[in-house]
């Protein structure tokens, strides 16, 4: 709360320097808004203000009167410990909305926070992102939301392309370049040359599958029912697929005993959580096969020069680089920014729109 | 005084030599020389059909793309294969070289090189093009006929010449003499069916698929016909057939020969066709003078060894194998192709 507390101050007083500068902002003005809207975050970047919001999209409401209690941060860390009171919803599930009304609110809210920003969203040019293999019907509801949120001037844009220039990669280029995105929900995997992709292959393997394979693990082997929270942090601290390790880290999991019912604490290591995560894992790495056999041969000798750079939330775990040199043999290598790649990568594509052969200039 | 200036300029006629070659498009205007030489090939946008690139531009695109642009070649074997790809790109490239529109094309003398060996409606699909870009006045003329001038070689006087061009879709082997051609043979094996050689072998000796640019740069860098030549291994990359995934091959300087030398028997054996079938007296002439090879396979080492050991004629490449054709437009624009007249001497 506190640290919220202090980014928004932040905000205020940039804002107030803008103010004092230009000393015109007075009406709401239209911006180029881009959203990164995923499973697991939401980022926004706002033209002219840099990524303004980074948090969990979680919201929380309020059960019987149905008004929001929390979003963001907040929201998400009641997740698992709400009463009845509180209804905590993840609005997108497996990299599509679910919850449409939750959806809207979360990003109303989120923008109203930052609301010095001096904008108005209806007069705004809105890019939302989406993974790349989702059907006609889960595509539209990205454009609804649109239609929802006020915003007449909307378009919708993969989330592996803006990945992959956020990461740093020239996809307007003729030299053929590979990302895999393994995000909270789907995992996003894709060809990419002259501006626009050329392969693509998604499947929902990704982060929240993660935990789930984690929470499983605990309950059939150690007898241990534990949460979504618990689940991410273990992974988040000593989530790894690094083999042979000499010393593997440990940590401790809560939570309660499957027979007594009483609360629990125990003790799992590294290569343990290793043996959870390898088999997802290995499902990544099938699909990025699949994806190069599916590559045109003369964009293969460009990846095989160029290497393949991994982002999103999974390519933080320990050793992903060294899993998939060792399955495929290619060089792999982790995105500079993998959290905020594709929030980075909207904000050239606000500028060509999408148009593949327009190389937008910072 | 400055409208009768623009009158003026708007008379005055425009000439074009078009090389329309199968590998590259080469553009020649009077009074300015060659002011386009670049792959023909054409990127199109699908849903709006216009053009994204053409040229060099558009070659770097070969086997790249996403769905959303289509690369196009729009001749095969010497000949025009898609008329809407090939206007397309004559329209862009003049527009953008030389700000020629529709408009100018009405005053336009245009001549058009093709293969010798092509059917009446191949040639009249050339003229077709011309047509379409409402260039009323257009001839087509022989690309040996136009290579030979081009490469400063005198076909207006009584000695025979023998003119070998290997292109990017066709070699044509042609005698001239008296301004004209006495006798030609066209087959459509080279340039490009050499890079689909290449890639077939590499499929099948190493199950690695491909693409055209790849095969393309192997020939370039390590083609070499010489006896003895050094052996070189380059490092390519392409596609595994079995497992999918890019992979590293090596290719020696001698699968390379081996390659490419039936290929060129074939060429050898084209040449002594038409040597068998030259009249006595311009044999005589041809002996004497040597073979001239040009297009862009003359470019590959030890051509003029392999070809001159088989036939036992010399061989030389000539100065300019690349343009010669587009730089003999220059003289055939003059004479409109009238055997009789020596553009040479005007």
């Amino acid at each position: 709360m506190a640290m919220l507390k202090s980014k928004q101050d932040k905000k205020v007083e940039k804002g107030k320097e803008s103010a004092d500068v230009s000393n015109v902002v007075k009406s709401p003005m239209g911006k180029s808004i881009g959203i990164d809207l995923g499973t697991a975050n939401l980022l926004v970047y706002v033209e002219g203000e840099g990524v303004v919001i980074n948090e969990p999209s979680v919201i929380a409401f309020d059960y019987e009167t149905n008004e929001v209690i929390a979003v963001g941060q907040l929201a998400a860390d009641m997740v698992g410990k709400g009463h009845q009171g509180i209804r905590i919803v993840s609005p997108l599930n497996q990299g599509v909305i679910s919850d449409m009304e939750a959806t809207k609110k979360l990003i109303e809210i989120s923008l109203r926070k930052a609301e010095n920003l001096n904008l108005d969203i209806s007069q705004s040019t809105l890019l939302l992102c989406c993974p790349s293999e989702v059907t006609q019907l889960e595509r539209e509801s990205f454009t609804s939301l649109g239609d929802r949120l006020g915003v007449k001037d909307i378009f919708i844009e993969q989330e592996v392309k803006a990945g992959a220039i956020g990461s740093g990669l020239d996809i307007f280029s003729s030299n053929g370049s590979m990302i895999i995105d393994i995000g909270g929900g789907s995992t996003d995997i894709g060809v990419l040359s002259l501006g626009d992709i050329v392969v693509s292959e998604s499947n929902r393997i990704a982060g929240n599958y993660l935990d789930n394979e984690i929470i499983n693990y605990l309950q059939y082997h150690h007898g241990l029912l534990i949460g979504k929270r618990t689940a991410e942090r273990i992974k988040m601290e000593i989530g790894s697929l690094k083999e042979d390790l000499p010393n593997p880290r440990t940590t401790y999991a809560s939570g309660r005993d499957v027979v007594t019912g009483l609360p629990k604490k125990i003790t799992i290591s590294e290569d343990e959580i290793r043996d959870v995560l390898t088999i997802p894992f290995e499902s990544i790495g099938n699909l990025v096969l699949k994806v190069l056999q599916k590559t045109p041969a003369e964009l293969s000798a460009d990846i095989i020069v160029n290497g393949i750079i991994i982002s999103g939330g999974g390519a933080l775990v320990d050793g992903a680089d060294e899993f998939f040199h060792k399955r495929i043999g290619m060089d792999f290598s982790v995105s500079k920014r993998p959290l905020t790649a594709v929030v980075e990568g909207t904000k050239l594509l606000l500028k060509n729109r999408g148009s593949y052969f327009v190389k937008p200039t910072d | 005084m400055n409208s009768s200036v623009n009158k003026e300029k708007e008379k005055e006629r425009i000439g074009l030599g078009i090389d329309l070659g199968t590998a590259n498009l080469l553009v020649y205007q009077e009074k300015k020389g060659i002011i386009f030489n670049e792959p023909s090939v054409i990127a199109f946008d699908r849903e709006s059909g216009k053009v994204v690139a053409a040229g060099n531009d558009a070659h770097r695109m070969l086997g790249k793309v996403h769905s959303k642009i289509a690369v196009i070649k729009p001749l095969r074997s010497g000949v025009i294969s898609d008329m809407r790809a090939a206007k397309s790109l004559l329209s862009y490239v003049l527009s953008k070289i030389d700000n020629l529109t529709e408009k100018d094309m009405g005053r336009t003398t245009c001549v058009i090189c093709c293969p010798s060996e092509v059917t009446k409606i191949e040639r009249d699909v050339m003229i077709d093009l011309a047509t379409k870009m409402s260039i009323q006045d257009v001839f087509i003329e022989e690309e040996i006929k136009s290579g030979a001038l081009g490469a400063g070689i005198d076909i207006f006087k009584s000695k025979g010449a023998m003119v070998v061009d290997i292109g990017g879709g066709t070699t044509d082997v042609g005698i001239l003499s008296f301004g004209d051609i006495v006798l030609s043979r066209t087959v459509r094996k080279a340039g490009n069916f050499m890079d689909d050689e290449i890639a077939k072998f590499v499929k099948k000796n190493r199950s690695v698929e491909i693409g055209e640019l790849t095969a393309e740069r192997a020939k370039t860098e390590l083609a070499d016909l010489h006896q003895n030549a050094k052996i070189m291994t380059m490092r390519y990359a392409g596609r595994d057939m079995v497992k999918g995934i890019p992979k590293w091959f090596d290719l020696t300087t001698t699968e390379m020969q081996s390659i490419l030398f039936p290929i060129f028997d074939e060429i050898v054996k084209l040449i002594s066709a038409v040597l068998k079938d030259t009249p006595p007296e311009l044999s005589a002439d041809i002996f004497r003078n040597g073979i001239m090879l040009s297009g862009g396979c003359s470019l590959i080492k030890g051509i003029e060894e392999y070809i001159g050991n088989r036939i036992m004629v010399p061989v030389h490449v000539v100065s300019n194998p690349l343009t010669c054709v587009a730089e003999g437009t220059k003289y055939l624009i003059k004479n409109r192709g009238d055997y009789l007249v020596n553009p040479l001497q005007m």
